[in-house]
């Protein structure tokens, strides 16, 4: 190697070693509660975003509302039959429109139809339905990522998962690790499916064979875990009758207990430092942000 | 107070109209009390168990107060029993009932409580382990089924239960049997591990051994 450019390569190594230096310096952060936002005649349950749009399932009036960031109703889509947790993505499925089938190639908006026992795909004013060969009891919930699926069967106590070429379930009424007590909510991520399992009040993580590897927040006196969202860093699941979200790290710890403002939430979604969740009953949405945490 | 008043005659006026639209169609209009609706999950499920009878209309369901009604066709003449057997199927219990046939003819299943000697009169109050808005209408039924109750209530943060009942045609023990009977433990009975393990999935409390 000549002279220049080993003086350049330790240049690079330098910088580097600066830049992972950088990394190490993670500032601990905790959530404070912002605003309540009145939501005059919404009971929200899931929510979703598109952008700064906020998409609401509104399950006692069976509607979709779209807001925008501030809360002001844009768009109402209705006839849907008590419309559960929500989620926004483009998966290459077959739906079938007029009773023809197709294959879903654009992003959707995907809604479980809970007195349906369907799942409803709606762009652009367009509803659809997704086929599935399985039947379904109550969906409660729904998750898409990248051409991944997952569907919360209430009834059923199942977890239906689409991999991108096939459909597989797991799970069964009980209390074990892999059983279910209703679930009522689901998540994909990059290697795992969350599921929020309602009434044995509790969170379950399993691998996508549906494998259980771990169970959370047991200890924690839930009284049900009506909801669960999963970012990078950090797992929240709603505490529905105590009134509180429940942040759990990525080592299923607990870090943090949500209670200003919350008030029977359904729901939540992380977006940058912003966290919004859904109160049921009240027709509210709050909203906290990130902040870091101040030493003592 | 006036505008109180305009409420409640509205309220009043809404309902009889409903009853009587029902009359008008040929359908008889039930009314339910079903305690402790307070998720939404729990309220649609029990929309969706009801579903299951062909022909049901106007179905309403007030979660805060857990009020439940729909219509059904006269001829079916379904029955009391089948309605309060489905609301437990789906999970719940059912308190007060009430069937407006489509001839006019009322049923209800509310006891009759006039058997109760007034100048007899014990209070007592029990702890009774439970957890929810459901258990506390669980509770509060099977107690006031009791002969000789006159009043029961049960407190869902402190799980006392208060009962005005006469003791001489119901003791305290009784009372206590009554809640172990629908899977609630008290400090003197436990009721069966069956019984508690058949409770809907929310009232799943924390027994003590």
């Amino acid at each position: 190697m000549n002279m220049p450019l080993r003086y350049l390569s330790l240049v690079v190594l330098f910088f580097m070693g600066m830049v992972a230096c950088e990394e190490k310096e993670e500032v601990a952060t905790v959530w404070e509660h912002q605003e309540n936002i009145e939501l005059k005649g919404i009971n929200p349950i899931g929510i979703a975003l598109d952008g700064n749009d906020i998409f609401l399932s509104d399950g006692d009036h069976n509607r979709i509302v779209k807001l925008s960031s501030e809360g002001e109703i844009l768009m109402e889509m209705e006839g849907y039959d008590r419309p559960m947790h929500i989620d926004f993505g483009e998966a290459n499925m077959e739906i079938s429109e007029n009773m023809s089938i197709s294959l879903l190639k654009e992003r959707a908006l995907f809604i479980p139809e809970y007195g349906k026992d369907s799942i409803a795909v709606t762009r652009d004013n367009r509803k659809s339905y997704l086929v599935l060969q399985d039947s379904l009891d109550a969906p409660a919930g729904v998750s898409v990522y990248n051409d991944e699926l997952a569907i919360a069967d209430f009834y059923t106590n199942r977890i239906l998962y689409y991999n991108g070429n096939e459909w597989t379930s797991f799970g069964k009424e009980g209390k074990a690790m892999g059983d279910f007590y209703y679930p009522t909510d689901v998540q994909i991520t990059d290697e795992y499916i969350y599921v929020a399992d309602a009434y044995n009040n509790r969170g379950q993580v399993f691998d996508k064979t549906g494998k259980p590897l771990a169970a959370f927040g047991e200890d924690q006196n839930m009284n049900a875990a009506t909801g669960i969202y999963v970012t990078d860093e950090e797992i929240f699941m709603t505490d529905f009758e105590n009134d509180r979200i429940m942040v759990f790290g990525m080592d299923y710890q607990l870090k943090q207990v949500l209670e200003t403002g919350v008030d029977k939430p359904t729901d939540m979604i992380a977006s940058g430092d912003q966290l919004l969740i859904t109160n049921y009953r009240k027709g509210e949405l709050v909203r906290y942000k990130r902040k870091p945490l101040e030493k003592e | 107070m006036k505008n109180i008043i305009i409420l409640i005659t509205i309220a009043i006026g809404l309902t009889a109209f409903a009853k009587a639209d029902a009359q008008n169609n040929n359908l008889d209009h039930f009314e339910i009390q079903v305690d402790g609706l307070g998720c939404p999950f729990c309220a649609y499920g029990l929309e969706k168990k009801f579903k299951e009878f062909k022909g049901i209309k106007n179905v309403e369901i007030q979660i805060e107060s857990g009020d439940f009604s729909f219509d059904y066709p006269s001829e079916k003449n379904l029955k009391m029993e089948a309605v309060l057997t489905q609301v437990e199927k789906a999970g719940y219990t059912p308190n007060e009932a009430t069937i407006t046939r489509a001839d006019g003819s009322v049923e209800t299943n509310a006891v009759d409580k006039a058997m109760v000697n007034k100048d007899n009169l014990a209070h007592s109050t029990l702890f009774v382990n439970g957890k929810c808005g459901m258990c506390k209408a669980r509770i509060e039924k099977a107690v006031s089924d009791l002969p000789g109750v006159q009043q029961v209530s049960w407190d869902v943060d402190s799980k006392m239960l208060k009962v005005t009942h006469d003791a001489d045609v119901t003791s305290e023990k009784q009372v206590a049997a009554a809640t172990a009977n629908v899977g609630h433990d008290t400090k003197t009975v436990r009721a069966d591990e069956s019984v508690y393990d058949a409770l809907p999935a929310c009232c799943h409390y924390k027994r003590t051994k």
